[in-house]
């Protein structure tokens, strides 16, 4: 490697090892070390923090936070496919595309008390419904599995428009065409050449939505009320009420294992679908 | 006398702001090889596509064996198109390309047989589990008109077809094209902007301009009879003199004054163009005018300087009103 090139590489790797493979390193100690009394850690080493996590309690968080993360997934899809089709075939792509981004100009955190206003008990949603007559007790919305899944599909769906926008528009229309020309009905052209074509769209949508889903805590936080934890906010605990370092650095190298599993064995059949 | 297999009456297509075909009336027999021929924007494309069923017409009638079809989808039209870039969907092999429209009308039993016998009419037996991305240009190419022919529509329409080959090949896969058709006796509606493709493939053709009819006839009297000079001109070169045309091939060239039967010039030769085949002489008239004659080279002598005469038959002549 040439001087000059090591030379303009440097400012990355200063990047990369400070702020990604140092902070890793420190997770990895904390997460094979013994938790201090009031937080920290301490000696002596223990694998101990990776043993806790077969505890049923546990499992069934990561199993509550796959769930959960799967069905959103699974709605941004539903939703986001058609979107995405309706925005690419547009003529005012680029007006919809910033409809599509829109929400990313204000913070998160109020978009998530928004949905807890649109939402509780005595929410929009619930007085409407009360004062139209259509019930007389509030629907149970808010604090629930569904809110949080409502949250994070309203959260989430841009990352699946996106990427299914960008094969549906370098779709070739000649191809619908040809499909209707052959005989196919407006159903089958979807099913047999939109659907298939756009499927590196998908799969890309997929991990972009599915990844931080899986992660969430904001969003189960607020909208689950606490009774609706996922990994995330199992992690969160350790490192405030709980004061668990080390089990909460286990818990944040078991959660990255997993995603960075899942993206090798999607990344991996995408070359192998590739043309 | 025959129905016509397909039947435009006062088409028109009108786009915001620009006409683009302009109360076209056509009629197809059934087995002919039709040409349409103008350059980009003639509003070929156009109609081609509302025989297809991509473009709803803005006015006038279409009709596919005397039934009305203009407001029907494209899947409910029993006419297939050839696209310029094929569109073969390029996640299905040979195989299920070629199914896909039988597939479609719920084709089963001879489903299989159907497949074979238009694989073998395209010669592309042994390709049938290859992806589009995996065959060469010509391959792809009939691998479309296998898709479309196995359907036997009414009409095959093919919209530029050959203009995506590259040289060498076109004119061989030209007199394939025009066997398949022979052999299959499907009525093609061929969309060219070359006139040498329209001349040497239809049995009749139109030339389009500015999305109107400028002529419609045989390709000998369209190339012989042009009726516009916008024809003439489009299906070759012409030398205009004084209104009247005549087509380098026409003009010959002698030492000596030629009977008085034909029409004569002096010339002197100022620079002779070989083409390969044939050789360009370009010569000026005592008027100032260049004229072009094209000659064999076996009766190359001439060299620049020369005076010549340059005559032609008054048969030759293309005059216009």
């Amino acid at each position: 490697m040439s001087r000059l090139r090591r030379l303009f590489l440097a400012p990355s790797w200063i990047v990369t090892v400070t702020l990604i493979l140092a902070p890793l390193a420190v997770v990895l100690a904390y997460s094979l070390l013994t938790r201090g009394v009031y937080g920290g850690v301490t000696l002596p080493g223990t694998a101990e923090n990776y043993a806790r996590l077969w505890d049923p309690l546990y499992l069934r968080i990561v199993g509550r936070s796959f769930w959960i993360a799967g069905v959103s997934t699974l709605f941004c899809l539903l939703l986001g496919f058609p979107l995405a089709l309706f925005v690419a075939r547009s003529s005012r792509k680029n007006l919809y595309l910033s409809l599509v981004m829109l929400p990313f100009w204000t913070s998160f955190l109020v978009r998530t008390y928004a949905w807890m206003f649109l939402l509780r008990d005595t929410g929009l949603i619930n007085s409407l419904l009360q004062k139209t007559g259509w019930i007389h007790d509030p629907l149970p919305l808010l604090y629930n599995d569904g809110a949080v899944i409502v949250g994070l599909v309203y959260a989430y769906l841009p990352f699946m428009v996106l990427p299914l926008y960008a094969t549906l528009e370098r779709l070739d229309p000649n191809l619908v065409e040809a499909a209707a020309d052959l005989g196919a009905r407006p159903a089958a052209t979807l099913a047999r050449v939109i659907v298939p074509l756009s499927a590196p769209g998908m799969r890309a949508g997929i991990v972009l939505v599915f990844i931080p889903c899986l992660g969430a805590y904001l969003t189960p936080d607020l909208l689950g009320g606490g009774k609706s934890v996922m990994i995330g906010n199992l992690i969160q605990n350790q490192f405030t009420t709980a004061r668990d370092w080390p089990f909460g650095s286990a818990l944040s190298l078991v959660l990255m294992a997993i995603v960075m599993i899942l993206l090798w064995l999607f990344t991996r059949r995408d070359t192998e679908g590739l043309l | 006398m025959d129905q016509p297999v397909l039947d435009l009456r006062g088409v028109s297509k009108q786009y915001p702001g620009h006409l683009a075909v302009r109360d076209l009336s056509l009629t197809l027999r059934h087995g002919e090889f039709f040409s349409l021929l103008g350059p980009s924007g003639c509003g070929k494309t156009t109609t081609l596509r509302m025989v297809a069923g991509f473009e709803q017409p803005s006015a006038g009638e279409i009709y596919l064996r005397s039934e009305r079809i203009d407001q029907r989808r494209p899947y409910q039209r029993n006419v297939s198109t050839v696209f310029q870039n094929y569109a073969l969907f390029p996640h299905l092999t040979v195989q299920q390309n070629i199914e896909f429209g039988l597939r479609r009308q719920g084709v089963r039993n001879d489903l299989q047989k159907r497949v074979r016998d238009v694989l073998d009419l395209v010669q592309l037996g042994g390709k049938e589990a290859r992806l589009p991305a995996q065959i060469s240009g010509g391959e792809r190419q009939r691998v479309a008109l296998a898709r479309s022919l196995v359907l036997a529509p009414d009409v095959l329409l093919l919209d530029e077809p050959l203009s995506a080959l590259d040289p060498n090949l076109r004119k061989q896969v030209r007199t394939e094209l025009k066997a398949l058709q022979r052999n299959v006796g499907i009525t093609f509606l061929f969309v060219t902007h070359d006139q040498e493709e329209a001349l040497s493939l239809s049995d009749r053709m139109a030339v389009l301009s500015g999305g109107c009819l400028e002529q419609l006839g045989t390709p000998e009297e369209i190339y012989l009879r042009p009726s516009t000079r916008f024809v003439a001109s489009f299906l070759g070169s012409v030398n205009w003199m004084d209104g009247v045309g005549v087509r380098p091939e026409a003009v010959r060239l002698s030492a000596q004054a030629p009977d008085d039967v034909a029409r004569s010039l002096t010339v002197v030769v100022e620079q002779l163009q070989f083409l390969g085949n044939s050789i360009h002489v370009q010569a000026r008239m005592e008027a100032g005018e260049v004229i072009i004659a094209e000659i064999s080279r076996f009766q190359a002598t001439y060299s620049p300087g020369d005076r010549l005469h340059a005559w032609w038959l008054p048969s030759d002549e293309l005059r216009f009103e």
